[in-house]
């Protein structure tokens, strides 16, 4: 599915601090991951992602290891620092909040 | 397009992302060459996929301008560090050239010394330079000096007729604002002025290595 540039620009912080919570990732790994937890429904850009962690990693958010693996070239995982953490628990709240708003307000139109 | 073909546009494609984000300092630059092109070697090796792959990166140039907004305080505190550091070494070098012409002509510094003002021109000369550089670095790639040197050595008539302009324009300032100039000396204050130039240039370009150098052991060290 397509969504509008506007609904993508908030999630993507949200997403990647939720998924980094669970266990260091490196960039690919984030994009399948968020492509196989959303069934192919919603697919996070290469274009988008990776500016994304730079600059979170730039804000203090992230920190980066380089790890080499059993084939192929070094990988640079990502994982969340403390400030990371608690961003991550706040805008988690932040959404869902935002989303049962959204529910009842829509559901509401609709009904 | 067979697997070959693919794989050199991927690898053009990373060089053009890294070249364009235009991020501060070498360590920097490789590790987000090395990080695309492990997220390239994740993607499989097939032509199709490498193809996709490049597709879902989406536009290049929205690309490299969200990693140049990103990365833009580094870049300007890397920049203002490079400029300070290239104005002192620049100075320093520009008084040393003056202080050997002056100890070298001193006998006959009366007959030979070089235009008055020369100070003021070669700080003036120096500003021009980091100017021109800066505005260099902020259109296009980063600054080279080995870029500038291929250029001169492979063009030499071009520096001389260079310097000769440069002569004619110090002699004709001069009789402009009725102060006598030989044209011996505004031809040695070009030629002195052109060495503080390129020291400058080849100055701006050292520290530039040698930040890129504190960078990648601080990143290293970091890791």
């Amino acid at each position: 599915m397509e969504f509008d540039r506007e609904f993508i620009t908030g999630t993507v912080t949200v997403l990647i601090l939720s998924l980094l919570g669970e266990r260091e990732m490196y960039g690919y790994e984030m994009l399948q991951e968020a492509e196989r937890r959303s069934a192919r429904e919603f697919q996070l850009k290469e274009g988008t992602v990776y500016p994304a962690l730079h600059h979170m990693e730039q804000a203090g958010l992230l920190k980066a290891v380089w790890r080499s693996g059993e084939s192929g070239p070094r990988r640079k995982y990502y994982r969340l620092t403390a400030k990371g953490r608690r961003q991550a628990h706040s805008k988690r709240r932040q959404w869902e909040t935002l989303s049962t708003i959204m529910r009842a307000m829509l559901g509401g139109a609709n009904g | 397009m067979d697997e070959r073909d693919e794989r050199q546009a991927v690898a053009d494609f990373i060089e053009r992302i890294v070249r364009d984000a235009r991020l501060p300092g070498r360590a920097a630059r490789d590790q987000l060459r090395e990080e695309l092109q492990s997220h390239f070697a994740a993607v499989g090796s097939s032509p199709d996929a490498l193809r996709e792959a490049m597709r879902r990166f989406g536009d290049a140039e929205l690309l490299t301008s969200a990693f140049r907004y990103v990365h833009r305080w580094n870049y300007v505190v890397l920049y203002l560090l490079k400029i300070a550091a290239s104005v002192i070494a620049s100075m320093t070098a520009a008084l040393g050239i003056q202080v050997l012409v002056n100890l070298r002509l001193e006998l006959q510094a009366e007959a030979l010394r070089l235009a008055p003002g020369f100070s003021k021109a070669a700080v003036l000369s120096v500003g021009v330079v980091l100017g021109l550089v800066t505005a260099w670095e902020a259109a296009r790639r980063p600054f080279d000096s080995r870029r500038v040197l291929v250029a001169v050595v492979s063009r030499p008539a071009s520096l001389l007729l260079t310097l000769a302009v440069f002569a004619g324009a110090i002699y004709g300032i001069h009789q402009a604002v009725s102060i006598s100039v030989p044209p011996v000396r505004a031809l040695a204050t070009s030629a002195v002025l052109l060495a503080v130039w390129a020291s400058t240039v080849v100055i701006l370009s050292q520290f530039d290595r040698a930040f890129g150098h504190l960078f990648s052991v601080a990143e290293r060290g970091s890791l």
